[in-house]
């Protein structure tokens, strides 16, 4: 039995990134509570090593794997505690939005203490069958129907993961916290369901919205549109997929105790996905203030030097950032322009990034760094600039205001809300940079010369830069906040407790 | 007798028959059906016919006993190597039938070698282990075993027949090596009595043997590629090993039956024979060859083509309901095959059932046979149809089923037999009537319920058990 359990899909500890870090920051913080994970990947292999510690008060790792499929291949039968209406009627308040059968559904099926059936059988019953061709037929006519055997295993597939997160056993903890929708929030639900647990919901990114990029632009998925035929709605099983990750997602809404996320443009994606406004909270991600704010002590001569740090791809817009500096070429001051980064993970797109650098007259202005201590580069930046066409919250912009940067940054993403402020005490603070529409880079540029050619403004958004991230944006803070939700419940725990006797 | 060889082999060779069959000329079709008695029944037919024309030539220059001991060799080594083929024959055909599939014929030649190899020294061992109970003379012994394991190296060539193109080769093979096998016994015979009749078979039947194999050998030649991947075959599909040895077991017991009890009769050594019941049953199965032949083979092409198109639209990624008109055309083809092979078997049984009596007048045999002849064709209709059914479920790889209808077959059979055995002469024969009538009422049951359910197995017995490359992070 642990204090908290976090639920994990594809990050902490195996795979690096912003979950993953916030998730490490968090257990390395709070070493007064015990940890269990629940970790959920795609496949056992090519998991490779820890990417992190794992400090001492995690108690257990316990991993599942939801493509290593298994079905034997041999034809079942439900028998007779297998009730098809119940299914037929689950999905039919699926359609319009609602999830309440779905805990009868778990408790009959798929709870390993009370459940009558084997799901996993039922992937290759008769009883599936029936209910398979039946929907498929009421649901298609004979023109428009699909590939039935695509149908079939659009069928497997989108339910296998499913069931195997279903029956699989979570540890056993006073509070779960799922770190994303998906999988790793059916897990949350299921321990809502059979501890009667509070289960916390953390999106950072908002996984229905990143699956659904991710699924219409995949090859993998079957795509019914071979024919010439024009069709207005998606292919169809990639609807599926798509309409099977909204599923998980409103269910882990519903059923969460409180949901949070980084930012207030995430927070209106998850109400539109379904989510109550009310159990929303915003915790953003902070720096480590103290590490990042230190003095750096190399000289900084007169040369605006103007700052872009992040890797060099295409969701970036590096060839914005790049125009931009055309505008900005010529003026008042001399400019240097530092691209910081590594260059190698699309190379055709930074060789043409190089090659507009060469065509604009650049060469002399723009220089490709590659990967560099970034603590090293803010220092000796006037200003960065961000010219993504999609961020969540960009911690380059926090690590630039802890050097006391100004910051101009495309309207993606919670940067405005960087930029301008959040609260309205925030707000009052003032603007610490920037913000411009992506893809002009007229008004970047633009933008740019501005702060380039007022001194004062520039400094005075670097201060403000400075004091917003050390009272809103520090790790300890952020850190903080997720302590002090587990504590609410805590204060609940002999709640909890009694309610489950 | 070999039905389950027409199983898997004989879709291949039915496809190329089928030119002949489609076509208009009527010489063409009388080839047709030739080629595909021969190859479908061959060895049978040709151990029947020989023995009826040795015997008769014979009765003349040896002793009713020496006939007898010379009757018994050859429906023994008839009997124990389709016995002891019958452990083979399944998983054997289905690797061949696999690997035809994937039209990869390169292992054939070593496989074979080595079956054949394996067959014969085994054979030996087994045969020589029999016959040493007996006080044949030397050369009698030897004979004896070799025509054994030649006998079973036939049935193992018959089986590579399916992934072989020179079937015109085989079935003239086949002729002239009957014809070759009755001369060289009659003259050896004359010659030298039951020693000679004894050597001069099983001198012709290596002979057929032999064109067989080198036939096969030099269709396989310049594939040299050994693989052991056969053996797996063995482990992956145990109860395709218990079907066929079933099925033959199943075929013999009642023989074995009417041989040991007391209506059989000793002859040496340890043969006993039941003159009147073994005769009657082989003529009785002489009526169900046309059928066998002719109709397994147009039924396999047209079935088969039906369930390969099901099968490809299923891959070719179509919509359920052309899925289930597909499954509607299997049905409608098996439905005619039955219909006509129904027409077809009730004609010639009726006709060969009522005048019984007049035929074994004509063959100069007892009248007593005539209850058991009568049982026989009887029971050997029924038998046309239950083979059909556990074909068409073996196709649908109903393994269990057809395990199961086998099983039913070879107790009834066993059981009634050895009742009847006891019982009154007439009811001689009714062990075996009986038993097929309810094996194929089990097999008409299971056959319905499989057809019915295609769609289901199709789908849900496909095992998903890859690690998919998805990437869910």
């Amino acid at each position: 039995m642990s204090d908290v359990c976090l639920i994990l899909e594809g990050t902490y500890p195996y795979v690096t990134g912003g979950v993953s870090s916030c998730v490490y920051q968090m257990i390395k913080a709070s070493p007064h509570l015990s940890y269990s994970i629940f970790f959920i990947g795609a496949t056992q292999e090519g998991l490779g090593e820890y990417k992190y510690p794992i400090p001492s008060n995690v108690r257990m790792i316990k991993k599942i794997f939801l493509f290593d499929y298994f079905i034997e291949g041999k034809l079942k039968k439900m028998g007779s505690k297998f009730d098809p209406t119940l299914i037929m009627k689950f999905h039919q308040e699926m359609k319009s939005g609602n999830t309440k059968r779905f805990k009868e559904i778990f408790t009959k099926y798929f709870d390993t203490d009370s459940r009558d059936v084997n799901p996993f059988d039922f992937l290759q019953s008769e009883e599936a069958w029936t209910l398979l061709e039946k929907m498929y037929s009421s649901r298609f006519s004979p023109v428009d129907a699909p590939s039935f055997i695509d149908y079939f295993y659009t069928w497997r597939f989108t339910h296998y993961p499913i069931f195997k997160v279903l029956t699989s056993e979570l540890p056993k903890a006073d509070i779960y916290h799922a770190l994303c929708t998906g999988y790793a929030g059916l897990a949350g639900v299921m321990a809502r369901y059979k501890f009667e647990r509070p289960f916390i919901l953390t999106e950072h990114g908002i996984y229905s919205h990143e699956r659904r990029i991710e699924i219409l632009q995949s090859q993998w998925l079957l795509n019914t549109d071979t024919d010439v035929v024009a069709r207005k709605e998606l292919p169809i099983f990639k609807d599926w997929w798509i309409k099977v990750f909204e599923f998980l997602s409103l269910l882990a809404y519903e059923e969460a105790d409180v949901i949070t996320t980084l930012y207030g443009g995430n927070r209106e994606k998850q109400i539109a996905y379904g989510a109550k406004s009310e159990k929303i909270r915003i915790i953003p991600n902070g720096v480590d203030y103290p590490h990042f704010s230190k003095p750096f002590d190399k000289a900084k001569d007169d040369v605006f030097t103007i700052g872009f740090v992040g890797r060099v791809v295409p969701i970036k817009d590096v060839k914005t950032f790049i125009k931009s500096i055309a505008f900005v070429k010529g003026r008042s001051k001399k400019i240097r322009v530092l691209i910081v980064g590594p260059t190698e993970e699309d190379e055709p797109y930074f060789h043409d990034c190089e090659q507009l650098v060469e065509l604009l007259g650049l060469t002399d202005t723009i220089e490709f760094t590659g990967k560099r201590n970034t603590q090293e580069v803010y220092p000796i930046i006037d200003v960065l600039v961000l010219s993504s066409i999609s961020e969540g919250q960009p911690l380059v912009i926090l690590e630039a205001y802890c050097q006391g940067v100004p910051v101009i940054s495309t309207d993606v993403g919670s940067c405005r809300e960087l930029i301008f402020g959040m609260s309205s005490d925030d707000k009052a603070l003032g603007p610490s940079g920037d913000v411009v529409p992506f893809g002009r880079a007229d008004y970047l540029g633009q933008s740019i010369v501005r702060l380039m050619e007022n001194d004062k403004l520039r400094q005075q958004m670097g201060a403000t830069a400075k004091r917003r991230v050390e009272t809103y944006y520090q790790e300890k803070t952020s850190v903080g906040n997720y302590l002090n939700l587990y504590n609410e419940f805590f204060a609940d725990r002999f709640w909890y407790g009694r309610n489950r006797v | 007798m070999s039905f389950l060889q027409i199983v898997f082999g004989m879709a291949g060779i039915g496809f190329r028959l089928k030119g002949y069959f489609s076509s208009v000329s009527i010489a063409d079709r009388l080839k047709g059906s030739l080629y595909s008695v021969v190859i479908s029944c061959g060895p049978w037919l040709m151990t029947i016919l020989t023995i009826a024309f040795i015997s008769f030539f014979a009765s003349n220059h040896i002793s009713e006993h020496e006939l007898l001991v010379f009757k018994s060799i050859i429906s023994y080594s008839f009997a124990a190597s389709l016995i002891f083929f019958g452990f083979m024959e399944m998983p054997l055909t289905r690797y061949l039938a696999d690997k035809l599939y994937i039209d990869d014929r390169s292992s054939f030649k070593q496989v074979y070698l080595l079956i054949v190899l394996c067959t014969l020294i085994f054979g030996t061992v087994c045969g020589g282990f029999f016959y040493s109970f007996f006080s044949f003379p030397f050369w009698m012994s030897l004979a004896c075993v070799v025509l054994f394991t030649t006998i079973v190296s036939i049935w193992l060539s018959m089986i590579f027949l399916g992934a072989s193109k020179s079937y015109k080769l085989i079935s003239y093979g086949f002729i002239f090596g009957s014809v070759f096998t009755f001369f060289s016994s009659w003259l050896c015979g004359l010659k030298f009595g039951l020693i000679g009749y004894t050597i001069g078979y099983a001198v012709g039947q290596m002979t057929v043997a032999v064109i067989l194999f080198s036939s096969l050998y030099v269709e396989f030649a310049g594939r040299e590629h050994l693989s052991f991947e056969f053996l797996s075959y063995f482990k992956k599909h145990r109860t395709l090993i218990y079907i066929g040895a079933l099925y033959y077991c199943g075929i013999w017991v009642d023989k074995f039956i009417f041989w040991m009890t007391p209506s059989g009769r000793f002859v040496e050594g340890l043969f006993y024979t039941n003159l009147y019941y073994d005769t009657a049953m082989f003529l009785a199965y002489l009526s169900i060859i046309p059928s066998l032949a002719i109709f397994f083979v147009h039924v396999e092409t047209n079935f088969y083509m039906q369930y390969a198109y099901f099968f490809r639209s299923v891959e070719n990624k179509e919509n359920l309901p052309l899925l289930n008109k597909n499954i509607e055309g299997i049905h409608e083809s098996l439905r005619a095959s039955l219909h006509s092979l129904f027409k077809f078997q009730t004609f010639i049984s009726v006709i060969l059932w009522y005048f019984a009596h007049e035929i074994m007048v004509a063959l100069e045999l007892p009248t007593l046979m005539v209850p058991i002849f009568r049982y026989g064709i009887l029971g050997a209709y029924l038998q046309a149809f239950f083979i059909f059914c556990n074909i068409v479920l073996l196709y649908f790889l109903a393994e269990k089923e057809v395990l199961r209808n086998y099983a039913i077959f070879f107790f009834t059979n066993m059981i009634i037999s050895f009742i009847s055995a006891f019982g009154d002469f007439k009811y001689f024969g009714s062990g075996y009537t009986l038993s097929c009538f309810f094996t194929l009422i089990a097999s008409y049951i299971s056959l319905n319920k499989r057809l019915s359910m295609i769609g289901v197995h199709t789908f849900m017995e496909q095992p998903v058990a890859q690690k998919s490359t998805i990437n869910i992070a």
